[in-house]
C-alpha cells in the first residue's frame, strides 16, 4: 500500500502475472472462496478413513472438533487482529489468564463460575484494551506491543498464584469439552456447539456487518479507511479487545478441559493460532473472513490426528505439521512480485 | 541538427511489434519505435494506451509475448531491470523512486555497485554525484542527507542524478518531471540537450504538450496498445495530438461549454465559510464563501497551500481559524471529517492508491464504504442493496467495468477515481470537495468527470476542485482561487479568467507586468514543497 | 520544547540513542545495588550469561532490516538446534575440536537462514509465514536431535567461553564475532545493499539491484549469527535446551524493536539491538539482585518493555507503523 503509482496499469497483473488461463481462473475462484482448504480437509479425511482402522469412528471424529474447536476459538481472535492488520501474540497469556481464573477463583477462593468468568474476561478486556490503545496511539508495532502485555499478563499470573496454580474446576466446565458429552440430549460435545454458534455470530459480523466491514476497511487502507469516514481508532482498539475476550473464552473451556489451572496452558497457542489464520488463507490486512480459519483450525486438527496415528515421534509431527503449512500456503498466499510494484 | 536525417541514422534502440497480455487484457498489442542516438523522443497516449507498459518492456520489468527489441543493433531480452541497465537503457519513473533513509549519495549510486562487489569507487561517487546533481539542483544538498528530508522536486532529482551517473544510451522519462516544480525542471532539459550532444538518446513520456514541445525532435503517439504514428515535432500541434491519441478535437469535450455556458447565481445560499483560516503558522489568513451551485478552483505552484487549504475544508484548519457549516444554517464550526460528512461536504482525496482505494476489495465494497447504513436490511448488509444502489451511478458515471465484485484493482485510473467520486455522491451531498480528481485519468474519463460537474452544480451542488491543470480552471471554474506561500494570493473571476492571467498569479504577478509563460521558463518558484507530501509534513 | 526537540533530532539521527541510554541507567543502578557486579572478576560470567540474548537479538537483526515486512522467527529454534547437535551429536562423537564445531555450527545457521531466505525472496512467502513454518520444523527437529533425555556436555573451550581465554572474557569472543562480520561487510557494498533493499524494494530493483539475493544472504547472515548464539548458550549451560527456542525469539525481537530498528526495515543497526539486549539482560540481573521475588521478574520486564518502547515511540517519531 505504500506505493503511490497514480497512472493506471489495465488488469492488476497481481491476479494473472501472464499465467494460463486456466491456472489464472483457479486462482480466481481460490482468492473468492477457500476451495484449496476444502479440498485438503476431504483429502485428509479421506485419506485418514482408507488407512486408519476406526478412523470413521464418532470417537475419533469428536476429538478432532473437541480439538479444532479449542483452536478455532484461539484463531478467531488472531483473524480479527489479521484481518484489521495487526498481529496478536498475546494469545497465549489470555487463554492461560482465562484458564488460570477460573480454577482460582473457583477450585481455591469458591467463587461461582459466572463470577469468576466475568472477572476474567474483564481482564482480557483490559488486556486487549492496553494492546489496542498502545499499538494505535503510540504506532508502536503490535508484535512488540502485544509480546509486552503478554509477559505483564503471564507474570501477574504467576505472581498471583504464587508460581503453582491450586484449584480445581467444576466438573461441570468440564463437561463442556468431553469428547462424550451431550448437548440438550444431543450426542454432540458442547463446545463443538459453542464453536459452531460462535462462527456463525462471527463470520455474520465480520461479513455482514457495519462493524466488520469497517475492520476490512481499516485493515486494507487505514488512512482511506479514515477518509472514508470509519472510525479507525475505535476499530483497530476493538479488534485487539475481541482478540483477547475470545482468547480468555478459550481459556475458561481449558480450564474445563483439563479440570485445573496452569499458567502455561495456553503457550501451544501462540504459534498455532496463527497457523490456523495461515492455512485458512486470511491474509495480512484485509483478505479473509473467519470461515477460513474454521478449515484451517479443522485441517490442522486433521494432520495432528493422522500424525499420531502414525504413531509418529511428537518432534517428527511437528516438523511434518510446518511443512504442510508452507505447501497450503505456497499453493495460493503469495506476495507479489517486485516486477508488479514499480 | 538536421531534421531530416535523424530517421535514417543507425538506431541506438528498436523495437518492432511489441505485445504484451497481463490474462485477458493485451495492454499492448502491436509497438514499434526507433530511436537514433542523439534524439529526443517524445512518447504520447491516454492512459491504457500502452506507454507504461511499452516502458517497463524497454526497461525490462516485464518481457514482451512477441516482437523484437534491439540495442545498437543487437537482439536482447532482458531478464530485469540489471539487464536493461547494463545494456544502457535507464528510466525514471513518475512515481519517485528513492530510499527515504538512505543519504543522497547512496541513493544516487544505487545498484551501481555488486552486492559484494564493489565496481565504481567511493571517491569518484562522491564527486561525480555533486557535478550531476550541480546541473539539476540550483544548491546541491549535502550528499549524505537522508533523502526523506528533500522537497518532493529534489528527492526525484536524486533519482535522475541516478540515471544520469550511470551514462546510459538510453534514457527514459516517463513522466517524471510531473514531480519536478518549474526551475528544476528546465535545468534537465538543459542538461539533456547538453547529453543529447553527446549522443545520448531521450524517450520523454510526458501528458504536457508544453514540454513535448519545449524539447522533443519527434513524437509518437500510442492508441490502445499500438503505434498510431511519429511524427517530427513541428508537425505535432496539440490539436493534431489530441486528435491522434483520441480521435476528437477538444481537451474537455462538448461538456465543458455546459459548465462554462451557466452563469452561477450570485444571490445563492452560501454553503460553506472559511473565516481566518491560517494555513501556516505565519501566513496570511484565509476567508472564503462557498455559494450553491459554484465550481471554485484552487490553483497555484506545488505546495503553496491550496491542498492544506482543501483539507481544512474537509477535516479543519490546522491551525488558527475556523470552517463554519452553514448548509444547515447553523454556522456550527468544522473541526473533522465526521462533522464535515454530517454537514453534507465529500471530499475525493488525491492520492487515490493511498488515500482512496481499498484495492483487494470489491468495486461495490468500494462504492459502499462510506454509507454502509443504506446497506442494511434487516440489520444485516446486503449485498444486493449496495448493487442496486450503485447501479444508477454506474450509468451515470459511465464506468467501464465487469461484476460488481471483481476486485476495484481490475479497474483503469479513470474508473477507480469514478467509483470514489460515486462513494461520495451516494451521500448526496451539497458540497463536493475534489482534490485533483482528473490526475493520472484519462482523456475519455475526465470528460465524464467534467459532464458530472456540469450536472451537479445544476442540482445546486457547490464544487470546490483542486486542480493541477490549468486548462481545467480555464475552461470548468466560476472563479479560481490562486495561493502562493500558504496564503490566498489571487481570486481569479471568470471573466478575468486565462492562461496567462492565471499562470501570471502562480508566481504572484498580474498580468501588466509582462508575460510569463510560466510554463518552460518560469522565475524561481521559491520553497516549492510538492505535492504528494501536503505543507509541513516533511 | 527544545530540550524534548532536540533529543528527538538525536533519536532521529541515531536510533539506538534511547537505547544505549536506557542500558546505562540499568548498569549504574545494576552497579549501585550491587558494586561487585562491576568487579572485573566478575566479568567473564557476566558476559557469558548475556552472550546468548545479545547474539540471537544480533540475529533477528538482518531479516527485519531486509525490508519487505521481513522478521526471522525461527532465530530461537536454530539457536536451540546448534546447541543441541553440539551437545549431542559433535562432542559425544569425539568431534571436539573448535576448527570442526564451529564452521559446523555456523554452516547449520546460515544454511537454515538461507533456505528461510530463498522461501521469502523467491518463493514470495510472507516472512511471519516461512519462518513460523521454519520454526515449527526446526524446533521439532532440535526436539528430535535431543532425545528423550537432556544430553550435557562441554569440553576446553566452550567452558573457556564461558569463562576467559586468559584475561579476555570467553564472551567478548562469541559477542564481538557477530559485529566483527558485520563491520568487514561494511567494507563491500552489501550492508548499503541491505538497507537500500530494506527502505525501498521497488527502487532498489528498478535501480538493477539483486533484490533476492541481497535478501537471502540477510537471512542467512541473521542464521549464520544465530549459530554463534546456539554456540554461546551451548557453552553457557552444557546441556541441551529445545524448550528455551520460543522465549529466545521472543526476547530477540523484544531488543531489536528496543534498539530503535523499524520492524518496517530499512532503518535500525546491529548495535541497537546489542543494546536492546543489553537492557533486557539487565532488567533481569537487577530484579534478581534487588531480591524481587523471581515470580515478578516477568510481569516486571513485561512492564519495561511496554515502557520503554512507548516512551521510544514519543520520543522518536520517524517508528511509524507501515500502514
Amino acid at each position: 500500500m505504500s506505493d503511490t503509482a497514480l497512472t493506471d496499469t489495465p488488469a492488476a497483473p497481481e491476479t494473472a502475472g501472464g499465467r494460463p488461463p486456466l491456472v489464472a481462473q483457479l486462482s480466481d475462484w481460490q482468492r473468492r472462496f477457500p476451495l484449496l482448504q476444502i479440498v485438503a480437509l476431504v483429502a485428509l479425511y479421506g485419506y485418514g478413513l482408507a488407512t486408519i482402522d476406526g478412523f470413521g469412528s464418532h470417537r475419533v471424529l469428536y476429538a478432532i472438533l473437541i480439538n479444532a474447536s479449542l483452536l478455532g476459538l484461539a484463531g478467531a481472535g488472531q483473524t480479527i487482529v489479521v484481518l484489521v492488520g495487526g498481529i496478536d501474540f498475546s494469545i497465549a497469556a489470555f487463554i492461560s489468564a482465562g484458564d488460570v481464573v477460573i480454577a482460582e477463583l473457583c477450585g481455591t477462593y469458591h467463587w461461582s463460575v459466572p463470577a469468576a468468568a466475568a472477572v476474567a474476561l474483564a481482564v482480557g478486556a483490559a488486556g486487549g484494551l492496553v494492546n489496542g490503545l498502545l499499538s494505535f496511539r503510540f504506532k508502536v508495532e503490535p508484535l512488540i506491543v502485544t509480546l509486552g502485555v503478554s509477559a505483564l499478563v503471564s507474570g501477574l499470573l504467576l505472581k498471583w498464584i504464587n508460581g503453582a496454580a491450586t484449584g480445581v474446576t467444576p466438573a461441570w466446565l468440564g463437561d463442556l469439552t468431553a469428547a462424550n458429552g451431550t448437548t440438550f440430549g444431543l450426542a454432540i460435545p458442547p463446545v463443538v456447539l459453542i464453536w459452531a454458534l460462535v462462527a456463525l455470530v462471527i463470520g455474520l459480523v465480520l461479513t455482514r456487518t457495519r462493524a466488520g466491514r469497517h475492520l476490512y476497511l481499516t485493515g486494507v487502507n487505514q488512512q482511506a479507511a479514515k477518509l472514508s469516514l470509519v472510525r479507525v481508532g475505535r476499530t483497530w482498539i476493538c479488534a485487539y479487545v475481541a482478540s483477547a475476550v475470545l482468547a480468555v473464552c478459550v481459556g475458561i473451556l481449558l480450564a474445563g478441559y483439563s479440570g485445573s489451572g496452569n499458567v502455561t496452558v495456553g503457550d501451544p497457542y501462540l504459534f498455532q493460532s496463527l497457523a490456523a489464520v495461515i492455512v485458512g488463507g486470511t491474509m495480512f490486512g484485509g483478505r479473509g473472513d473467519y470461515w477460513r480459519t474454521v478449515l484451517g483450525a479443522l485441517v490442522l486438527s486433521v494432520v495432528a490426528l493422522l500424525l499420531s496415528a502414525a504413531q509418529l515421534p511428537s518432534a517428527e509431527q511437528q516438523m511434518i505439521t510446518g511443512g504442510l503449512i508452507l505447501a497450503v500456503v505456497g499453493l495460493y498466499g503469495r506476495e507479489r512480485r517486485l516486477r508488479d510494484r514499480i | 541538427m538536421n531534421e531530416q536525417s535523424q530517421a535514417e541514422r543507425p538506431a541506438v534502440l528498436e523495437a518492432a511489434g511489441l505485445a504484451k497480455a497481463f490474462g485477458a487484457t493485451r495492454a499492448l498489442r502491436s509497438c514499434s519505435l526507433r530511436m537514433p542516438a542523439g534524439e529526443v523522443h517524445a512518447l504520447m497516449g491516454e492512459n491504457g494506451s500502452g506507454k507504461s507498459t511499452l516502458v517497463k518492456i524497454l526497461t525490462g520489468v516485464h518481457a514482451p509475448d512477441s516482437g523484437t527489441l534491439t540495442v545498437d543493433g543487437r537482439p536482447v531480452r532482458f531478464g530485469g531491470p540489471a539487464a536493461a541497465i547494463r545494456a544502457g537503457v535507464m528510466a525514471v519513473y513518475q512515481e519517485v523512486l528513492v530510499v527515504g533513509p538512505r543519504s543522497v549519495l547512496e541513493n544516487v549510486w544505487l545498484g551501481a555497485d555488486g552486492v559484494f562487489r564493489r565496481r565504481v569507487a567511493e571517491a569518484d561517487k562522491r564527486s561525480r554525484a555533486a557535478a550531476v546533481l550541480a546541473e539539476l539542483l540550483e544548491q546541491v544538498p549535502d550528499l549524505d542527507t537522508p533523502v526523506e528530508q528533500l522537497s518532493l522536486s529534489d528527492r526525484q532529482a536524486c533519482g535522475i542524478a541516478r540515471a544520469l551517473v550511470r551514462g546510459p544510451k538510453v534514457l527514459i522519462l516517463d513522466e517524471a518531471t510531473s514531480a519536478l516544480d518549474v526551475a528544476t525542471r528546465d535545468r534537465l532539459f538543459r542538461a539533456v540537450a547538453r547529453r543529447k550532444a553527446e549522443g545520448m538518446s531521450v524517450l520523454f513520456v510526458s501528458h504536457r504538450m508544453d514540454e513535448v514541445d519545449a524539447i522533443a525532435d519527434r513524437v509518437s503517439v500510442l492508441r490502445s496498445g499500438e503505434s498510431v504514428v511519429t511524427l517530427d515535432a513541428a508537425e505535432a500541434t496539440t490539436a493534431e495530438l489530441v486528435r491522434l491519441m483520441t480521435g476528437s478535437e477538444h481537451l474537455a469535450g462538448a461538456s465543458a461549454a455546459d459548465v462554462a455556458g451557466r452563469a452561477p447565481d450570485p444571490a445563492a445560499p452560501v454553503l460553506l465559510r472559511a473565516a481566518g483560516v491560517r494555513l501556516h503558522p505565519g501566513a496570511e489568513p484565509v476567508d472564503f464563501e462557498l455559494r450553491a451551485g459554484e465550481v471554485v478552483g484552487l490553483a497555484g505552484l506545488e505546495g503553496h497551500g491550496q491542498d492544506a487549504f482543501i483539507k481544512a475544508l474537509w477535516e479543519g484548519p490546522p491551525g488558527e481559524g475556523s470552517v463554519l457549516r452553514t448548509v444547515d444554517g447553523t454556522g456550527a464550526p468544522i473541526r473533522s471529517e465526521q462533522q464535515a460528512a454530517a454537514a453534507g461536504i465529500g471530499y475525493v482525496p488525491r492520492d487515490r492508491r493511498a488515500e482512496a482505494l481499498f484495492g483487494t476489495m470489491s468495486i461495490r465494497e468500494n462504492f459502499s464504504a462510506a454509507t454502509l447504513r443504506q446497506d442494511r436490511r434487516s440489520g444485516l448488509l446486503s449485498r444486493r442493496a449496495a448493487q442496486e444502489r450503485f447501479a444508477p451511478y454506474r450509468s451515470a458515471l459511465k464506468i467501464r467495468m465487469g461484476r460488481g465484485s471483481d476486485p476495484v484493482s481490475t479497474l483503469s485510473g479513470g474508473n477507480q477515481q469514478k467509483v470514489v467520486i460515486a462513494r461520495w455522491l451516494a451521500r448526496d451531498p451539497q458540497v463536493l470537495l475534489l482534490n485533483d480528481p482528473t490526475r493520472g485519468v484519462d482523456i475519455g474519463a475526465k470528460r465524464d468527470i467534467y459532464a458530472l460537474l456540469a450536472e451537479l452544480t445544476a442540482r445546486g451542488v457547490a464544487v470546490v476542485m483542486l486542480s493541477t491543470e490549468v486548462d481545467e480552471h480555464i475552461e470548468l471554474m466560476d472563479r479560481v482561487l490562486v495561493f502562493r506561500e500558504g496564503a490566498l494570493s489571487a481570486t481569479l473571476t471568470r471573466a478575468e479568467l486565462t492562461r496567462q492571467s492565471l499562470v501570471a498569479a502562480f508566481f504572484g504577478r498580474t498580468v501588466d507586468e509582462g508575460p510569463v509563460s510560466g510554463t518552460v521558463a518560469g522565475p524561481d518558484a521559491g520553497p516549492t514543497t510538492p505535492a504528494l507530501t501536503p505543507d509541513g509534513a516533511a | 520544547m527544545t530540550a524534548l526537540a532536540s533529543v528527538r533530532a538525536l533519536l532521529a539521527r541515531r536510533p539506538y540513542a534511547f537505547a544505549a541510554l536506557l542500558t546505562l541507567t540499568l548498569l549504574l543502578i545494576d552497579i549501585a545495588v550491587q558494586p561487585a557486579f562491576a568487579a572485573p572478576s566478575n566479568w567473564p560470567a557476566v558476559l557469558a550469561s548475556f552472550a546468548p540474548l545479545a547474539c540471537a537479538a544480533m540475529a533477528s537483526t538482518p531479516a527485519i532490516l531486509s525490508g519487505g515486512g521481513g522478521i526471522d522467527i525461527s532465530i530461537g529454534p536454530v539457536l536451540t538446534l546448534v546447541n543441541i547437535v553440539i551437545v549431542a551429536d559433535l562432542l559425544p562423537n569425539g568431534l571436539t575440536s573448535p576448527l570442526l564445531v564451529v564452521p559446523i555450527c555456523l554452516a547449520v545457521g546460515a544454511a537454515i537462514g538461507a533456505i528461510n531466505g530463498f522461501m521469502v525472496a523467491v518463493l514470495r512467502f510472507q516472512p511471519v509465514v516461512a519462518t513460523l513454518c521454519a520454526n515449527i520444523v526446526v524446533g521439532g527437529l532440535a526436539t528430535q536431535v535431543q532425545g528423550g533425555s537432556v544430553p550435557t556436555g562441554s569440553t576446553g573451550w566452550t567452558k573457556d567461553l564461558a569463562g576467559s581465554f586468559g584475561p579476555v572474557p570467553g564472551a567478548l569472543l562469541t559477542i564481538g564475532a557477530p559485529l566483527l562480520i558485520w563491520v568487514l561487510l561494511a567494507r563491500t557494498p552489501f550492508i548499503k545493499a541491505l538497507y537500500a533493499v530494506g527502505g525501498d524494494d521497488a527502487t532498489a530493483y528498478s535501480a538493477g539491484m539483486n533484490v533476492p539475493v541481497v535478501r537471502i544472504a540477510a537471512y542467512a547472515l541473521g542464521g549464520l549469527y544465530a549459530g554463534i548464539a546456539g554456540i554461546a548458550l551451548m557453552s553457557l549451560i552444557s546441556e541441551g535446551a529445545a524448550s528455551m527456542a520460543t522465549q529466545y525469539t521472543l526476547l530477540a525481537i523484544a531488543s531489536v524493536a528496543l534498539g530503535g530498528t523499524a520492524l518496517s526495515g530499512g532503518r535500525g543497526s546491529l548495535v541497537g539491538s546489542l543494546l536492546g539486549a543489553g537492557s533486557i539482560y539487565l532488567i533481569n540481573n537487577l530484579l534478581n539482585e534487588v531480591n524481587v521475588s523471581t515470580l515478578w521478574s516477568t510481569a516486571i520486564y513485561g512492564a519495561l518493555l511496554l515502557f520503554a518502547v512507548v516512551v521510544g515511540a514519543v520520543l522518536t517519531n520517524t517508528r511509524r507503523r507501515t500502514a
